[in-house]
């Protein structure tokens, strides 16, 4: 195989003179300015998810303060448990991106591998039985605010809302469903990869 | 000490025809593919410049970014695309371009590397590059001696693959 060998690394050597030849090399200048782009969008990806957790909390916090003051206990541990739920999602989101930051290309692969499939089993707890329980909390928030509503809207607007409440719920558990699918996926291959990476 | 720009200059003259023969190989010779990923690479090799320590030298922390990135380049892929990994491999044999495939008269071995295991693929081109046993040790982080085993192992698989051809 040692003969072999050698006629394959001289052939894997003039292949890559053959290609060396006709390869266009791009400028390392382009390179650095679609790495600057490239970091811009990895960090936009990153916070999005934060940013709109964000905004809704202080969006509701500032509904709350300012246009439907709630008076009734019931109502405001709802509006607690809304905010709460969100305030819980953010936090998780957070540790989230400091696990995805501790994937580094410049380590070794069986560590790289590691690091990713620490940060997607912990998208799989994130995605499964958490999310669940947060999405509860803050539905059962949101309809703890039905009997107040009740005294100044009309049955037929609260029933309305209550309603549109639902369908957006069930449109997000939709899309929710459709990041686990594809998670579970990576996390497959990871496994697969590191079980490569492991055998003799 | 040249400045960062400079440095990255240098390392990309010096490592993008090794990187882009690595990343054709890993995707059994799909040159548009492979200049995207070359592309890919250097790219991650700017962002982690600033934090290059000097613990391993350039050669071995590049082949470390393009392993990784070669890694999870076909997780990104299949996971676009909704394909578990080994219908992804066969997507990826079926598309190429039948141009390239006659034009290209190394192609059949880019193509038998192409059919090991993905982390096989990187192994023997490691060893086809050169290195030693200790440095592919040091890029993967296993054992030496696992590396031997694996190494055997691949050798005797590629045989038969290029046999069979």
């Amino acid at each position: 195989m040692s003969d072999g060998l050698s006629d394959l690394k001289n052939k894997w050597m003039d292949a890559r003179e053959a290609q060396s030849l006709q390869m266009r090399s791009e400028e390392s200048q382009k390179l650095v300015a679609l790495s600057a782009k490239k970091l811009k969008l990895s960090i936009v990806e990153h916070v999005k998810t934060i940013v709109v957790l964000v905004l809704t909390c202080v969006g509701i916090t500032l509904c709350f303060i300012y246009i439907t003051p709630f008076k009734e206990v019931l109502s405001q541990i709802g509006m607690w448990l809304m905010q709460g739920a969100l305030v819980l999602r953010i936090a998780v989101e957070l540790y989230s991106i400091v696990l995805s930051s501790k994937i580094k290309f410049t380590d070794a692969a069986v560590k790289s591998n590691n690091m990713a499939l620490r940060f997607y089993q912990f998208r799989k707890k994130v995605h499964g039985l958490f999310t669940l329980l947060v999405v509860l909390v803050y539905s059962l928030g949101f309809y703890l605010l039905t009997p107040e509503f009740l005294k100044y809207l009309d049955g037929t607007q609260v029933l309305l809302i209550d309603l549109s409440y639902l369908v957006g719920a069930v449109i997000f558990t939709f899309f929710i469903r459709l990041a686990i699918k594809k998670e579970m996926m990576v996390l497959d291959d990871l496994k697969a990869l590191n079980d490569q990476m492991g055998e003799g | 000490m040249p400045n960062k720009e400079t440095l990255f200059e240098n390392l990309h003259k010096e490592y993008h025809p090794m990187v882009h023969q690595l990343c054709l190989g890993f995707l059994k010779g799909d040159n548009s593919l492979a200049q995207d990923l070359t592309q890919e690479v250097f790219i991650n090799t700017w962002a982690a410049l600033k934090n290059f320590k000097g613990a391993a030298s350039y050669k071995t922390w590049i082949y470390r970014i393009t392993v990784n990135t070669c890694l999870k380049f076909i997780r990104d892929a299949k996971k676009n695309q909704h394909l578990p990994l080994d219908e992804w491999n066969k997507t990826l044999v079926n598309t190429e371009p039948k141009s390239n495939s006659e034009s290209n008269p190394y192609q059949p071995l880019y193509r038998a590397i192409g059919q090991l295991k993905e982390v096989d693929r990187l192994l023997i081109m490691m060893v086809l590059d050169g290195l030693e046993y200790g440095e592919i040790a040091e890029v993967i982080g296993i054992q030496l001696g696992n590396v031997r085993v694996k190494i055997h192992r691949i050798k005797k698989t590629l045989k038969n693959i290029l046999q069979n051809e």
